[in-house]
Order: C-alpha cells, then structure tokens, then sequence
C-alpha cells in the first residue's frame, strides 16, 4: 500500500474520532446525543464511499476529454489521477443527508457536528501530499534569484533575493522534486495550516443557528481551496482551448455564490436589501481582486506589473479571507455597513 | 455643369477612393523594415553566419529515447561572457540584437536573441518532454527541463500538454497521440536533424511524410505549432497562410499583435538558430507580429531553409547555459536569455545536446 493511502486512511480516522470522542459527546441531551451517535454512524459507514466515488466523478467530468480517451474503467483506477475536492464534499454533503433522512434528525445537525472534523481530515489530508509530492509550487532558485540573462534585468519573482536558500530546502517549506532533484514551495503544508487553523476557528467559534456552521466551513473550504490551485504548480485540471483556466477555480467561484444564495435565503427576516447588496458587493469585489492576481501573476496587467508573485499571492489569501468573511457576515445576521 | 464634366469627376472620385482602398489594403500586407544594432561575442555582421565547428572524429550519435538525454555540458566550454558554449560537437553562439522596425502598426522595437548553432550529428538536435512522461501533465519550468536534458541551447516546444484534443505528438521516435486537424503547420525533424513542414497536416499528410524520407533516414520529432515563417528563402504571408487559424480565434495564436515570438530555424545542414523576440509582456502592444517576426528572420537570414514559429507569448523560453555557483560550487547553470517576463512552466522542449563525453 502506498504511504499516501495510508496517511489518507488516518487523515479520516482522525476525523472520526474527534467526531465520535469529542464533537459527539458534548451533546447534553442524552437522547439527542444517542440519537446523533447513531446518525453519524450511518454517515460514516456512506461518506467514504460516496465521497471516494463523487471525486473521483468529478475529477473525471472536469477532465472529460482525458476520460474519454482512456475509457471508463480508468474511473476505477484510483492510483491514476486523482479526486476533485469538491466533489468529495458533494458526496459529504449526500451523506449527511441520507443518513439524516435514515435516523429522522435534521440535516443541519448532523452536517454541523461534521463540518469541523472534516476541515481537520483535509488539513491532515493536505500535509499527507507532501509524501506523494502533490501540492508544490515554484522551484525556490527561481523564486528568489535573478534568473535573466543579464543582471540588470531583475525579473525574479519575488522581492527578496536570498542568494543562499538552503536553509529553506527543506521540510516544511520545501519539498525535492524526486525527477529534477529542485526544491519546489511545498504549497500543500502551507495550505494545510492554513485549514488547521481554519479547523480551530470552526470548532470554538459558537454560532446562532443550526446550519451555520455548515456553511461557513463550505466557504472556508472553497476559498481556501481557490488559493491553493493558484499556487500549486503540479498537476491541476486545466478548461480552455490554450490550457490556461485553472477548472477548480471557476467551479470555486460558482459554488462560493451559490453558498451566498443559500445564506441569504436562510436569512431571517426582516431582510435589509441595502445590507444583502453590500454583501454581494463585498464578496465579488473579492472574487475581482482574486481573478486580477491571477491576470497579475500572468503579468498581464499593465499597471501591476510592479507586483511580484508574493505579494500578488498575499492579496490573494486576503481576498479568500474576505470571500468567507463575507459570507460569515451574511450567516450571522449582520452584513457589512461599509465596504472597508 | 455638363453631363461629361459631371462625369469626369464621377470617374476622378472613383479613381481616387479605389487608390485609398488599395492602399489601405496594401498596408497590413507591407513587408516590415528593420534597422539592427548587433552584439555578441562574434564580430556581427549582417547576414548572421551559421557559426564554424570542427568535430572531433570519434563522436558518437545519441540513442533516439525519450529518457536518452544529452551529454553533461562542460564548464571550460562557457565562454567568459556566457555566450559562447563550444566542444568538438557542438558550437552555439548567443547574439543579442536591439532592432527597431517599423510595420503596418508603426514603428516599433524590441530586444531579440539570436542563437546560431551548428552540431556534428543529426542526433543532437533532441525534444524532451516534463517528467519524460506523455501521458501526464505535470509541467516544469524550462531552464529545469534544459538542465534535465543537459541541453547547450534549449527553446520551448508547442505546448502539447496543454491540450488533449489536438496535435500530432511524436517525439524521439515514440507516437503518443493523433490529433492533428488540419489547421496547422508541423515541423518534422528527421534522424538526419533536416526539417521538412507540413502545411495543413492531419494524421495522413503526417505519415505519408515520414514514409516519403529518404531511405536510412527515420522520424525523430513532429511539432504541432507553426506556422512555417521562412520555406527554402520564401517568407511565409501570414494572413493567407493562416486562413483556417484566423477563423478559429484562439487558435490564430494573435498573429496579428505585437507578442513576445520564437521559432527555430533550419540555416543549413546540421547548421541551426533560434531566433525569438522579447516583449514587455504578453499584452498584444509590445514584441512583434507574426508577420513582422517572420520577415525579420527573413532579413537576418535571407538562405534559411526553414522558419518555424514555435509556441510564444508566455510560453517563450530560450535557455543558455552559463557558469555560476550552487551547491556543488562552480557548477554549469542554465538561464533564461531573454526579458520576457516571468514565464509559465512547459511541457516540452526542443534542444540541442552535445556528444562530447
């Protein structure tokens, strides 16, 4: 068995039992509490399968033409390719509602009481990337060095210039391509911090209404998710004749407005149109600022050519920061006065 | 007013709208003029001469594989100034060319590079691919690609990983896919390092092409990008070459902007360059357009065999060997000869290698 698999396997072990010994237990009402344990048994006995098999699905359908070549029992060859996490979070999302359906409790408790041991499973899910080498980024040299010609072109990507970058040719920071022996951003156990920290504000954050929690981890999730695709340099799914629109951010952003909808359709009334508006407003200006680093990083904005890639992916967290802020504003029942 | 008069000026009008139009249309079809401001390590002089090399006699060919790279290149072959590598196989020389031009846009200018290269075996003149792997398509930065390969001089492919819908890819002798539509140009290169195009190519035209090679002489490398720029000392007219591209908006490749280009060009046997045409960036204001980049490879080298444009804009990679110190200390290092700004990682490149051991 490859150490990936088993890293996965105890990625969501791990989840389980902070599900099952921690989340589960501190329900007060013994009969709830029996309840839930039994609904999130069934939960757990669909949500593997269901979440193995909608990744892989949705791998497949954003690589349609890949699949089409290759046939379909390709979809079952799980050590070729990969998953798309969105997907998995759609058969997530499946079985909370069948095994909701099953044990007769509603779906926002048993999604709710998953939805933070899941983001420690993908926090634990992403470090596990660095042992496969999934999830890199730009080569260091390349990041840091002046790699023109000639010198008095700087064309580095980064504002710094280290000369001597060994010590960050390592764990974490680093990881070595195995084929070309460079070290390359090892993006993923950044992004796995970033989801563990996500994970810790989930779980001690208390929220108002049931459903809520639900919500903001999907957000976390997608605009975490969004800025990992721009950074990482490995294998990603590709749309567009020139190959260049990175498919997991525009599914990101679909999803991200579609979370938005369903926030505000559960918003209480009396609704402020005014406030709604300036939500919506807040959360495009994310996505905008998103897509113009991504044009920035292409150096394919005139007036941002003085940006570099760091900073450029800065602004980019802080935007994904902003998305979920301003869907987490929309579920708390306040929306932002103003845009700053 | 008489009725002759009246129609006198009738036909004076017509006259003078029929020149307009004529200009007009004569415009965008006008052959650019260039003025170039030349240095390198060889006394330039116009036209560039294929650069001279006296191969050793006990050199031998490089096996065809795709995991078959070239020989590891040697520090004392750099040239001081980094623009000079030269061993008994293989000697290429970078020429840096400030030109200004002037096309149906105006006047314009740009920085171009220019490496001359002769090798002594068709063999030398490789493709290599990112993680030697058709089927994936992880990418790599192409100074790593240049470095994997131990390539002396190094330039972008077509990019066949960004797509898997079209392209005929067979590289160092191994097939890998069959997409080729008609809409482009491919570049054969065949065991003897020659150059052969293929207008138009689809699967067939492709095939009938390799059998049609002279007897001993096999297929090495099919790039599907094109168009041909240059064919045996006649300068390709972009805009009817291209009709089928054009019509297919993302697939004319901006031949009508100002972008960052490159191309390989056949000089002679065994003799080569590659020419490529830096810009601010890939915005459509700064570099050249195809047909401008095309005459100016035409004025740089008026005999060339071959001239084909290979994948530019963000894409454009020229990699040069130079000296500098890593890890191991004094270590050959491979960099980017050019300003195009910071690039994306490719799939694929065309290189040149060395036999010497």
């Amino acid at each position: 068995m490859h150490p990936y698999g088993i890293c996965l396997a105890a990625s969501i072990l791990v989840g389980l039992l902070v599900l099952f010994l921690c989340d589960a237990r501190k329900i007060k009402d013994p009969i709830e509490r029996k309840n839930c344990i039994r609904a999130l048994t069934v939960f757990a006995v669909l949500a593997i399968p269901l979440g193995l098999f909608f990744g892989r699905l949705a791998f497949a359908l954003a690589r349609f033409a890949w699949f089409r070549d290759r046939g379909l029992a390709w979809l079952f060859q799980l050590q070729n390719g990969g998953f798309m996490l969105y997907g998995v979070v759609a058969g997530l999302l499946l079985a909370c509602v069948l095994s909701a359906k099953i044990c007769r409790i509603p779906f926002s408790s048993i999604a709710d009481l998953v939805a933070a041991p899941a983001l420690l499973t993908l926090s634990l899910e992403r470090f596990s990337e660095y042992l496969v080498q999934v999830g890199y980024g730009y080569p260091l040299s390349d990041w840091f060095s002046v790699w023109a010609f000639s010198p008095d072109e700087y064309t580095s990507m980064s504002y710094f210039h280290l000369k001597d970058i060994r010590f960050l040719e390592r764990f974490p920071f680093a990881m070595i391509d195995s084929h070309y022996g460079e070290a390359m951003w090892a993006v993923c156990v950044l992004m796995g911090l970033i989801t563990l920290c996500l994970f810790f504000i989930l779980r001690h954050h208390t929220f108002r209404r049931a459903g809520d929690r639900t919500l903001i981890a999907l957000s976390m999730v997608i605009a975490s998710t969004i800025a990992y695709e721009s950074m990482r340099q490995d294998d990603v799914t590709k749309w567009g004749v020139t190959g260049v629109v990175r498919a997991v951010e525009v599914i990101g952003a679909v999803l991200l407005l579609l979370v938005m909808l369903w926030a505000q359709i559960r918003m209480q009334p009396p609704r402020k149109v005014s406030a709604m508006v300036l939500s919506w407003i807040y959360l495009l200006l994310c996505m905008g600022m998103v897509i113009c680093m991504e044009f920035a990083l292409e150096r394919k904005i005139m007036f941002l050519l003085w940006m570099r890639m760091d900073l450029c992916y800065l602004v980019m967290l802080l935007s994904c920061a902003g998305m979920v802020h301003a869907v987490s504003l929309t579920m708390l029942g306040r929306q932002p006065d103003r845009l700053n | 007013m008489t009725a002759k008069i009246r129609h006198l000026i009738c036909l004076l009008l017509s006259a003078a709208v029929l020149v307009c139009i004529s200009c007009s249309l004569a415009e965008g079809t006008e052959v650019s003029t260039f003025v170039h401001h030349l240095s390198g390590p060889l006394n330039p002089s116009i036209p560039l001469k294929p650069v001279p090399l006296t191969p050793a006699e006990d050199l031998k060919p490089l096996p065809m594989g795709i995991r078959v790279k070239g020989m590891p290149l040697k520090l004392e072959h750099i040239s001081e100034d980094f623009k000079e590598y030269e061993d008994s196989s293989i000697h290429a020389v970078v020429t840096v060319d400030y030109v200004e031009y002037e096309d149906f846009k105006g006047k314009g200018y740009t920085n171009c590079h220019i490496v001359r290269i002769t090798v002594a075996d068709g063999s030398q003149v490789r493709s290599g691919i990112s993680y030697d792997d058709f089927d994936g398509d992880r990418l790599v930065r192409a100074r790593m690609l240049a470095e994997n390969c131990n390539a002396v001089a190094a330039v972008n492919g077509d990019f066949f990983k960004s797509t898997t819908t079209r392209g005929y890819i067979f590289r160092q002798g191994s097939f890998f896919r069959d997409k080729a539509n008609a809409e482009r140009d491919v570049l054969l290169i065949d065991s003897e390092g020659d150059f052969h195009v293929i207008e138009k190519a689809t699967g067939k035209t492709i095939e009938q092409a390799m059998q049609e090679l002279p007897e001993g002489v096999s297929a090495v490398n099919v790039f599907n990008f094109g168009p041909a720029l240059v064919d045996h000392g006649k300068v390709t007219d972009i805009a009817s070459s291209t009709t089928g591209l054009a019509e297919n908006k993302d697939d004319s490749f901006y031949y009508q902007y100002r972008n960052p280009r490159v191309a390989v060009v056949q000089l002679g046997k065994l003799e080569y360059a590659i020419v490529e045409c830096d810009a601010e960036k890939a915005d459509g204001h700064s570099g050249m357009t195809l047909q401008t980049f095309a005459d100016y490879i035409y004025d740089l080298f008026p005999d060339a065999l071959i001239a084909y444009n290979l994948d530019g804009g963000n894409s454009t990679n020229v990699i040069f060997p130079r000296s500098g110190y890593g890890n191991q200390g004094l270590e050959v290092q491979f960099y980017r000869i050019h300003n195009v700004p910071e690039s994306r990682s490719l799939s694929d490149i065309l290189y040149f290698a060395s036999l010497e051991e």
